[in-house]
């Protein structure tokens, strides 16, 4: 999958390098505003991976750019992930002297929401390619389903998101656009279950596959 | 473009909608043993000496209820003696002054919904708790929920049968269920490597910290 997600960005770079050389398609006109609607692919990292270890393609993500000045854009995201596994025999202990051992289910649900600002190096080109920095928080609920038991904690937390993309426009005049960006999300957020799992800081890499909507 | 922005905005909310966050029951709800285990961490559990236990177990079904032994019983009770007279305890056959009494029973074919604690008190095969003295058994604890047992469940109460409240009710000081062990399906192994498990994972056992 990390090869995959290299060769996407690998891929995304060259065309908007090899654009920059040869006389790059100009739309003629920065767009005002745009808005993305992604699929979302998690890949879980440090403890969080501990936890799960799988990645995850459940997730969307609903994005909105309004440009201010030249490349500078500010807008915002909004998402939902899940990331999920099945683990084998497994005893978890509760605090009150209970204790189960089966197989375990483990899944955290997100739901990020953050405020972004971004720099397009050429935003009114058919590829414009930019980095961005989200901040803003999460609402994270940590499930372990054990059977029919279903123990959880929810937490919310303060996240940081730099991330790297690039917006690809279908055509000079087309407003739609593909857009393909990785980015990785520190976060605040820990999984804590008594004496079974315990982590700080969650963190995860996300790549992100989309339609663009382009306002002019 | 506001139409454009509209169709964007539905078609993500749909989407979204269509998103839940529990992952698909058939992904995470397998069918297979469970071992659920609960004790009073009030109590001392080297303070008993002694324990009694039928070899056969209590049987309970849709119809009846009832006494039931064969070699899978034979292998569950041998299993449960092993694991107690390792933590010290002597097993007595002098049900009146023994410590602790340890009730085990087995739900042959129902697949019903409980109001835990409480509704398996009154098997025919469990000593009444009037036989020491008592006038009923009750947790001190709040054991968690049960919404079903089913088919091939063990269940298994440790009684103390010297201690009965001022009330006359006598504690149940640790509890525990083996989800679908006596389905025939599995081998002696198992069913002794899960009694293991259960006794293992009670942290409130003499050895066990």
């Amino acid at each position: 999958m990390k090869k995959i997600l290299l060769a996407i960005l690998a891929l995304v770079f060259t065309a908007s390098i090899a654009q920059a050389q040869n006389e790059p398609v100009s739309l003629g006109y920065t767009p005002s505003s745009y808005y993305t609607f992604s699929w979302n692919t998690t890949f879980t990292m440090g403890d969080f991976n501990k936890w799960v270890g799988n990645g995850s393609p459940a997730g969307f993500d609903l994005g909105g750019r309004y440009f201010i000045k030249g490349g500078l854009a500010a807008g915002f995201n909004i998402s939902w992930q899940r990331v999920s596994q099945s683990y084998g025999y497994q005893t978890y202990f509760g605090e009150d002297g209970s204790a189960i051992t089966s197989t375990n289910y483990r899944f955290t649900w997100m739901v990020p929401f953050q405020g972004v600002i971004a720099y397009h190096f050429m935003a009114d080109k058919m590829i414009s390619p930019y980095i961005s920095l989200g901040i803003g928080g999460d609402y994270m609920e940590h499930h372990l389903l054990v059977q029919e038991y279903d123990i959880y904690k929810t937490r919310w937390d303060f996240s940081l998101t730099p991330e790297v993309g690039a917006m690809i426009k279908f055509g000079t005049f087309s407003s739609w656009g593909a857009l393909v960006a990785f980015n990785y999300k520190w976060t605040t957020n820990k999984i804590e279950f008594a004496n079974n799992f315990a982590s700080k800081n969650l963190q995860m890499l996300n790549l992100k596959v989309g339609v663009v909507l382009i306002v002019r | 473009m506001k139409t454009k922005l509209i169709f964007l905005f539905l078609s993500a909310g749909l989407i979204l909608a269509s998103c839940t966050k529990y992952p698909p029951s058939s992904d995470r709800l397998l069918e297979d043993l469970a071992i659920y285990t609960k004790y009073d961490a009030s109590v001392d559990f080297t303070k008993f000496k002694t324990y009694y236990m039928s070899d056969s177990i209590v049987y309970v079904s849709d119809k009846d209820s009832g006494w039931y032994y064969n070699a899978q019983v034979k292998s569950l009770t041998g299993r449960i003696v092993q694991n107690m007279n390792s933590m010290g305890y002597t097993r007595t056959w002098n049900s009146k002054t023994t410590d602790l009494y340890i009730g085990v029973s087995y739900i042959k074919n129902v697949n019903v919904t409980v109001y835990y604690p409480g509704w398996y008190w009154g098997y025919p095969g469990y000593y009444p708790p009037s036989y020491w003295g008592g006038g009923g058994y009750y947790y001190p604890y709040y054991p968690a929920y049960v919404t079903s047992y089913a088919t091939g469940t063990i269940l298994m109460d440790m009684m103390d049968v010297q201690h009965p409240t001022p009330d006359k009710r006598i504690p149940v000081r640790w509890n525990a269920y083996i989800r679908g062990l006596l389905t025939g399906d599995h081998t002696i192994e198992q069913i002794e490597l899960c009694v293991d498990q259960a006794f293992d994972q009670t942290l409130g056992f003499p050895g066990n910290h």
